[in-house]
């Protein structure tokens, strides 16, 4: 009982330590994020295309706000108490960092993206040079990590990619069979990009739960 | 599929992180197949077998049965 008792509350300690970095990471992108958006909330170039900006730059924060997380529970290995998950936090650091660095090299493309253009905040070569930059690199970090997956993961990814590949078809079909016909406008060319990365991201999300990859240890 | 993995990590007094590093796969993936929510590959499966001296079939439990001729 005094085992399991000092047990659940290591098990809290790590989970406030994971807490505090998580939050520690995020914090201070939130409060960037929340300047830009009052700053940029005086000009009206930047809100011509209306629900494609605030699309892209949701899925944009949601993209790097999940890779600052994934490189808080790296960072956070080191104060870990329980010594199996700290060594599994720093076994998978690679695969973490390398994940992390994808996401937010993807998110950060995505809210580029949405300010650039032209008659917008950043200009179109600028924005045209960075974001091919960005989505290069994220490119290349999912092609390292996957080589280090395991099998599980490396099936789950595999899933992730039909999940997101049947939202897309269903989502984004409907919606340009929609616009073909004339009964809504078609998606921008910021909506077909936020979609692939929100599916993408969230087929990544709903193929690792259904496979446990986010259950805690057992036994 | 039905397994005993667990039964049998258990009885290697083996937590779930170290049946993991000798099979030389994440955690995650031995609480998937205990958890009965992933079936591993053939390789895997032997490689199980291998560390407990065991068959196969005596870790992973099918009902299936071949036809009578």
């Amino acid at each position: 009982m005094g085992k399991m008792a000092a047990r659940t509350g290591t098990t809290s300690r790590d989970d406030w330590v994971r807490f505090a970095f998580t939050l520690g990471m995020n914090l201070p992108f939130w409060a960037l994020m929340l300047w830009a958006t009052i700053a940029i909330g005086r000009t009206d170039a930047v809100w011509a295309d209306g629900t494609a900006v605030v699309f892209a730059v949701v899925v944009g924060v949601l993209h790097v706000s999940f890779g600052l997380t994934a490189a808080a529970q790296r960072a956070s290995a080191r104060f870990i108490r329980v010594a199996e998950e700290a060594e599994e936090l720093r076994h998978e650091g690679r695969g973490l960092l390398l994940g992390a660095g994808a996401l937010v090299a993807a998110g950060s493309s995505m809210i580029l993206l949405a300010v650039a253009g032209p008659d917008r905040l950043v200009p179109p070569v600028v924005g045209l040079t960075v974001a091919v930059l960005l989505t290069v690199a994220a490119m290349i970090l999912v092609t390292v990590r996957r080589r280090g997956l395991d099998e599980l993961r490396r099936i789950a990814e595999r899933d992730s990619g039909y999940l997101a590949f049947q939202w897309f078809s269903l989502i984004g079909g409907s919606w340009a069979i929609l616009a073909h016909l004339g009964f809504v406008a078609a998606p921008t060319q910021l909506h077909w990009l936020s979609m692939i990365w929100a599916f993408s991201f969230a087929g990544g999300i709903i193929a690792a739960a259904r496979k446990g990859a986010f259950d805690p240890p057992g036994g | 599929m039905v397994n005993r993995l667990k039964q049998y990590r258990e009885g290697k007094g083996w937590s779930q992180g170290e049946l993991a590093r000798r099979l030389g796969v994440s955690r995650q993936t031995i609480n998937a197949v205990e958890t009965d929510k992933y079936d591993p590959s053939l390789p895997l499966a032997l490689r199980m077998s291998k560390l407990f001296g065991v068959p196969v079939p005596e870790i992973f439990i099918d009902d299936w049965k071949p036809e009578a001729e």
